[in-house]
């Protein structure tokens, strides 16, 4: 019992815990900088969050099916000092965006630069690291 | 010449005359003489310059995009010797001797092999805990300094912290807990505001590769205004960790282009574990 009440403490422990900055990112274990893609996709929802921002995003692959991706950002604070705001982005919108895939396959990207509708081009995230 | 224009002549010679008359490093001062540090720095981060331009090195290296602190986390570079240190001592208008102290932390065997062991789900901060001292003056995130004849409180953007710290060298309100930012007590040395900050929790990582602190954590800081920019230094001692003091190299605070504190609730939507379980 108290080896199951160990592993749950470590279980929720991981369940809340999470990045706190891009400070704190490992994204090179994480996404590999060599894989770059750029993909097209319609957001699906926006989360204007601490400690980042996210863009979910569905991309329809070659065979035709629908996979939604998310998009980490950087916190919502710099994004908007840095040229965004929240008025750029909404729900049903087509964009498309350039990143580096996760190592594990998973879909999620680490969206260095995002270009919305109108055809400007942003920056999601910064360099790889 | 009009009288209009005599005014705006006699105005411009009288201005002259007093920058004339201004110390050497025409700093700005407050009306009781003091550097005045108001308004808002920030040590780090892609938006200190407004752009994300300088988020690429030169030479193309993938850049730290505003990672925390670097060498803003770090903090310092040695202000005075071992007893200097130890806080409120050092001459009067003492000026920070950098690489007085080595700039990576001695630290005892245990707490080197500590700190190496270290993950990023160890780190406080990765927890939305507060980084503590000096860490937080390094993140890439604004943070604004209110300054009265003796006092100074410090609103940090990152992790919506602050300090209160009095400037004429008199701690007050009596016994605190210890806590992740310790207590501050202030005092002018010429023009540097040296602040000594004891009182920490031992929950806290140092700068640098010091992950580790211990309840005898220390740390003196010195802000001087050189030019447009707020140079900060500090010198680290912690006698259960460390085998002596140390001072990481200084932390340039800027001038952003214009803002305001705005808020940062880190617990807010913290879901990026598999990042942080490598």
């Amino acid at each position: 019992m108290k080896s199951k009440a160990i592993i749950a403490g470590i279980a929720s422990a991981f369940l809340f815990a999470a990045v706190s900055l891009m400070a704190h990112h490992s994204n090179a274990a994480q996404f590999d900088s060599t894989k770059r893609v750029t993909m097209k996709g319609e957001i699906t929802k926006i989360e204007w969050t601490n400690p980042h921002a996210f863009i979910y995003v569905n991309v329809k692959d070659a065979a035709g099916k629908v996979v939604n991706y998310s998009l980490e950002g950087f916190p919502p604070n710099t994004l908007l000092r840095t040229g965004w705001s929240q008025k750029d982005l909404k729900q049903g919108d087509v964009i498309s965006f350039e990143g580096c895939v996760a190592r594990d396959g998973s879909p999620i990207l680490l969206a260095r630069e995002v270009t919305l509708a109108d055809g400007v081009t942003k920056k999601w995230w910064g360099p790889m690291q | 010449m009009s009288k209009f224009m005599n005014a705006v002549v006699l105005t411009i010679f009288a201005s002259s005359v007093l920058f004339a008359q201004a110390p050497a490093a025409a700093i700005k001062r407050t009306a009781d003489g003091k550097p005045d540090f108001s308004g808002i720095w920030q040590g780090g981060g892609i938006s200190a310059s407004g752009t994300t331009a300088n988020i690429v090195p030169a030479g193309g290296a993938a850049a730290p995009a505003g990672r925390g602190g670097g060498a803003g986390a770090a903090g310092a570079a040695g202000a005075r010797g071992a007893a200097g240190a130890a806080g409120a001592a050092g001459a009067r208008g003492a000026t920070a001797q950098p690489g007085a102290l080595p700039t990576q932390p001695p630290m005892q065997p245990w707490a080197a092999e500590k700190s190496q062991k270290m993950k990023n789900i160890d780190d406080p901060t990765v927890h939305c805990l507060m980084p503590g001292v000096p860490r937080v003056v390094g993140m890439p995130f604004p943070l604004e300094i209110i300054q009265t004849p003796n006092k100074i409180v410090i609103l940090y953007e990152a992790f919506r912290t602050f300090r209160v710290i009095p400037t004429d060298g008199k701690k007050v309100g009596g016994e605190a807990a210890p806590s992740f930012n310790g207590d501050s007590v202030g005092h002018w040395e010429g023009d540097t505001l040296v602040v000594d900050v004891t009182n920490f929790n031992g929950k806290i990582w140092g700068p640098g590769n010091m992950k580790v602190t211990s309840d005898k954590y220390h740390v003196v800081e010195r802000y001087t205004l050189v030019g447009d920019t707020l140079e900060y230094r500090v010198v680290i001692e912690d006698p259960g960790v460390l085998t002596g003091p140390f001072s990481p190299n200084p932390t340039i605070l800027r001038r952003p282009p214009e803002t305001r504190i705005m808020e940062y609730e880190c617990i807010e939507n913290n879901i990026n574990l598999s990042s942080i379980v490598q």
